[in-house]
């Protein structure tokens, strides 16, 4: 399945949003594990949507960047290495992470103009 | 021996003093951190000795590699392969750059120019320190540089001028408030001062002034990219090869360690001398620096062994040199990843309009290292293209060596 993050500035409009009118599910939702925050997943079954929104302070880390916005792209791949190899071939950057890899914002905005990490997964 | 936090008076004996108009204390540094740094660039110092004894070609290609290397890391461009414990002996040139991330590049390569004589100078007797009390300001000006990016809201940002106005703090962003502007020029100037006297290794006050300049913050924009270029000067006239090539590309690739060095010395509200401890970033760099040094090793020893595979082919020094470049900038790295497909040049490029590198890659072509390769039209679906791309000779010349990663050497 493929998957987007949304940074969000009100979490329950958001959920509202994506469940109330787009009709998708609500499958999981608390506090963010790796910044202050809360967050929600939506699916429809096709596409994952994870909705964050950073908290402006809290004892862990602070997001500095709170701008509302779609802040990644998440695809799925099983062979996850090829693609990695092929990046970079093309001296795009590319961090390792335990299940594949992702290219930071900044090499896609190269690309693409918005500033959006780009995820790949070997996770089904 | 250690220095700093003192303020020397212009009429008598140093005198302890506190506050933000100090720069921080320069600590001593474990022994055996230094003799293991000092180590590690003896070897890369005299491997880069005998491989220049041996052919010169190899030291110009690997300069080449490590000078372009060492500039993307100055302009804190993202790594191609952001892994610091394996790192690319043969990484390609970082590409899809946006307009300012190319100004940062086109700033970082001034700088480094600037920054590479100076240590040439130093060597040669014509100026006695690597930095002088305006060098930090001519750098941020450098760092800065370059053409407009055409971005509606890429602003001025003073280069080369220290700041006059407090800096725009975040307490989340930053744990540390910097000084005052109106400290920030005689912070510097003492900054310089004290690198310039202290008896520490270079390596050791490299990372101080690294952290100090950071900690500091004394330009609007530009400072981590100053503080870099500053201890990269400071830190190559400690070493006897002809530039410092590991520490800026370790700290690069390991960005996490980098920040949190940095942050570990700045846990105090506000910026006050005998506050900050710079010791877990001196240390950062000293490990960073031998650890790069031994990457620099690995890939010394790459490169010989792809000019003394050109020397095989009958290649002369400038075309090996010329040619190697070409291989290192373009084609290794396909290699590397297995894949003999890349466009590369037209093959109707007229040789007029055509760079160094694309004459001597078609020259390449005629001996089977590169290949003449049919492809994809791409927007013009009217214009078929024929490009270079790596051949089989150079997959088989490549093949050995260069998928090799770095050391990790932690």
């Amino acid at each position: 399945m493929a998957g987007i993050e949304v940074l969000v500035g009100d979490l329950d409009r958001a959920i509202a949003l994506w469940v109330d009118v787009l009709g998708f599910e609500l499958v999981d939702s608390g506090p963010a594990s790796h910044i202050e925050g809360r967050f929600a997943v939506v699916t429809d079954g096709r596409l994952a949507v994870t909705l964050l929104e950073p908290a402006d302070a809290g004892p862990g880390t602070v997001l500095a960047d709170r701008t509302p916005r779609l802040s990644q792209i998440v695809l799925t791949d099983p062979a996850p290495d090829a693609p990695a190899g092929r990046a970079v071939e093309a001296g795009l950057s590319v961090v390792p992470t335990a299940d594949g890899f992702f290219l930071a914002p900044e090499v896609v905005a190269g690309a693409l103009g918005p500033e959006v990490a780009v995820v790949v997964t070997g996770r089904p | 021996m250690s220095e700093g936090g003192v303020r020397r008076p212009s009429s008598g004996r140093p005198m302890p003093v506190r506050g933000s108009d100090v720069v921080p204390h320069l600590p001593p540094v474990p022994d055996e951190l230094l003799a293991d740094h000092e180590r590690a660039h003896e070897q890369l110092a005299a491997a880069i000795g005998e491989a220049g004894r041996r052919d010169p070609a190899a030291v110009a290609v690997f300069t080449h590699l490590a000078r372009r290397i060492v500039i993307e890391s100055l302009a804190h461009l993202h790594p191609v392969l952001a892994d610091p414990s394996s790192p690319l002996l043969v990484p390609p040139p970082r590409s899809n750059l946006t307009p300012l991330l190319l100004r940062r590049r086109h700033g970082a390569a001034e700088a480094f120019r600037h920054v590479d004589v100076r240590v040439a100078m130093v060597r040669h007797g014509h100026v006695a320190h690597p930095l002088e009390r305006s060098t930090p300001e001519v750098l941020n000006a450098l760092v800065q540089s370059g053409p407009g990016t055409g971005i509606a809201d890429d602003v001025e940002t003073n280069p080369g001028l220290v700041r006059a106005t407090p800096t725009n703090w975040k307490p989340e962003a930053n744990p540390i408030e910097h000084p005052p502007p109106e400290h920030c020029r005689p912070l510097l100037e003492s900054a310089v001062d004290l690198v310039a006297h202290a008896p520490s290794p270079a390596v050791v006050r490299a990372g101080w002034l690294a952290f100090t300049i950071n900690t500091i913050h004394p330009f609007v924009d530009g400072n981590g990219r100053t503080a870099r270029a500053c201890a990269l000067a400071v830190a190559a006239s400690g070493v006897s090869t002809a530039m410092e090539w590991g520490v800026l590309e370790q700290w690069n690739l390991a960005r996490d360690e980098y920040v949190d060095a940095l942050r570990a010395g700045q846990r105090a509200p506000v910026y006050a001398a005998e506050d900050v401890d710079a010791l877990p970033f001196i240390t950062h760099t000293v490990r960073s620096s031998a650890r790069g040094a031994r990457v620099s090793l690995a890939r010394l020893e790459a490169v010989s062994s792809l000019v003394a595979a050109l020397r095989r082919a009958g290649l002369d020094t400038p075309s090996t040199v010329a040619a190697g470049v070409v291989l290192a900038d373009r084609f290794l790295p396909l290699a590397a990843v297995g894949r003999a497909v890349a466009p590369f040049v037209d093959e109707g490029a007229p040789d007029a309009s055509a760079a160094d590198g694309d004459e001597v890659a078609i020259r390449l072509a005629g001996n089977g290292v590169l290949a003449w390769i049919d492809t994809p039209a791409g927007s013009d679906p009217g214009t078929p293209r024929r490009s270079l791309a790596a051949g089989p000779a150079l997959a088989a010349l490549a093949a050995p060596y260069v998928a090799a990663r770095g050391v990790d050497g932690r």
